[in-house]
């Protein structure tokens, strides 16, 4: 039995995200939201909006695509990980990161067919070597050599709030909550719509879908 | 890092010289094991490959953002065991209670033969099991690996024939044969991959233009295999001009295939998948503005 289905069968909550391709403008502000709540480190984002031209004159337009950790059922980034330091949560399917165990072999980085996954080199802020207050205060939730990624804001989480990028998002394009329970908002949309998981094909199992 | 907030194919920035000469050294060592074993090669030659591995791990540590927090297990067994085993052969430590053909020497010999099979092996598989990137997702990579770790050991043994008078014909013809097996399955890679399409056709593009395709061609293909062939099927004597070469090759094909490796490319940047559809008239987004506005969606309510 795949270790999803074993979930499942378990009743553990899967969380995932669906980002209704329609409704999204290319805004940035999930990409914003998320690094003003994480304190992600300079030129890193965890959530980004990636863009694409479409079409050709007079009928182009640009198609925008949330990009994040799809927190995989099946995450490819896990098993690569030599030392466990890369982690899959007990009661719930966030993968999440040990800092204190993490020797920066970069594999995970590699494996990660969504590219979210990202190794600080230095932790100098967006002002050069003066850290302003909040990063001083925000920088201390990571390690410079150490992988981060999202965390599905999982401190948030926690408390039963949304992630930060959902609450964020203006024309509400992101919805969050639990795969497994059938009657949640985002099990009916992902019933109602079209839809694809990124990179499904590779075996990853991802938790975000794109409805289109 | 600078992240791009444009759908395309990126290659993989992550791992470069440092990893490639891990790769060669662990690759290259763990395979001059093996050679020492299936042709009873003198002693010098297993510390030799103890050295070279031992090397690739300090290059590995570096290479690491946290070498304090890590070592490998495999790695370490075989260090004990080789130097458990070959320490009899030297004088300083020549009163250890086994010798050759001793019951315990056989048992490290086994162990040590094992590990050295394993970290040989291990450099293909941990290129080959990253699903994120199509040109080392596949089973010809281990296989082609590891016919890059016996070249690699092969070179080093061809390169000691400088110093050393012993009879290295076996080894020659080994390394003829390795070669002639790589060049078919790399040429059968590279056509699948192509065929592929997407990312896996980026990689062999890379690999046949620009400055990584000079590398590749001149330095994997002409100098590592082309040449070495030719110097050990037609003239045989200077055996050290292929081993150089072999080590070369061996070390550049490390190189090149880390820096083919292009990850798949966002699933929006497909082609073929229709967008149109995502372009919506102002109408209906105005209606389903208004909507939202009226009940907003928000999942914890179901």
């Amino acid at each position: 039995m795949a270790q999803s289905a074993k979930r499942v069968a378990n009743g553990i909550i899967r969380w995932g995200v669906a980002v209704d391709l329609k409704r999204c403008t290319g805004c940035q502000s999930c990409t914003i939201t998320c690094k003003a709540e994480n304190g992600t480190p300079r030129g890193i984002f965890w959530t980004r909006v990636l863009e694409k031209e479409e079409g050709t004159y007079p009928f182009a337009y640009t198609v925008y695509m949330p990009s994040r950790c799809n927190h995989c059922s099946e995450p490819p980034c896990v098993p690569v990980c030599p030392t466990g330091a890369s982690y899959q949560r007990e009661k719930d399917n966030l993968v999440l990161v040990d800092q204190d165990k993490c020797i920066g072999c970069h594999s995970c980085v590699v494996a990660c067919p969504y590219q979210a996954r990202f190794i600080p080199e230095s932790a100098e802020g967006y002002y050069g070597e003066q850290s302003t207050p909040f990063e001083r205060v925000k920088y201390q939730s990571w390690q410079v050599g150490a992988t981060q990624k999202c965390t599905m804001c999982v401190h948030r989480i926690d408390q039963g709030l949304n992630p930060a990028c959902i609450e964020a998002c203006p024309t509400k394009a992101l919805v969050f909550g639990d795969l497994n329970d059938p009657e949640s908002a985002i099990s009916k949309l992902i019933g109602q719509r079209s839809h694809y998981q990124p990179r499904a094909e590779l075996g990853t199992a991802p938790n975000v879908f794109y409805l289109t | 890092m600078a992240q791009g907030f444009n759908m395309e194919l990126r290659c993989q920035q992550e791992w470069g010289w440092l990893i490639a000469t891990w790769l060669f050294l662990s690759g290259s060592g763990s395979g001059l094991f093996l050679l020492y074993e299936l042709f009873d090669l003198p002693s010098v030659f297993a510390l030799l490959s103890l050295g070279t591995i031992i090397l690739g791990g300090a290059v590995l540590l570096w290479e690491l953002e946290n070498p304090l927090r890590a070592w490998r297990g495999v790695t370490r067994l075989f260090v004990v065991c080789s130097s458990l085993l070959i320490a009899p052969a030297f004088a300083a430590f020549s009163s250890l209670p086994w010798g050759q053909g001793d019951v315990v020497a056989k048992a490290l010999e086994w162990v040590a033969g094992l590990c050295a099979l394993v970290i040989s092996l291990y450099p293909g598989f941990s290129l080959a099991k990253n699903r994120s990137i199509p040109f080392w997702n596949t089973a010809f990579v281990p296989v082609i690996s590891f016919g890059f770790a016996l070249m690699g050991a092969s070179g080093l043994v061809l390169l000691a024939s400088l110093w050393l008078s012993d009879d290295l014909q076996g080894v020659a013809s080994l390394a003829g044969v390795v070669i002639v097996v790589n060049l078919f399955l790399m040429a059968l890679h590279m056509f699948v991959m192509h065929r592929a399409g997407g990312a896996s056709r980026e990689s062999v593009r890379l690999l046949n233009r620009g400055p990584l395709g000079w590398t590749f061609w001149i330095g994997v293909v002409l100098v590592g295999m082309i040449v070495p062939l030719a110097v050990v099927a037609l003239l045989q004597s200077p055996a050290a001009v292929a081993g150089a070469g072999l080590l070369i090759g061996t070390f550049l094909f490390r190189y090149c295939v880390l820096k083919a490796g292009v990850y798949v490319p966002p699933a929006l940047a497909e082609q073929g998948m229709d967008l149109s559809k995502l372009k919506r008239p102002n109408v209906e987004l105005r209606q389903e503005y208004a909507a939202i506005a009226a009940r907003a969606i928000h999942p914890w309510q179901g």
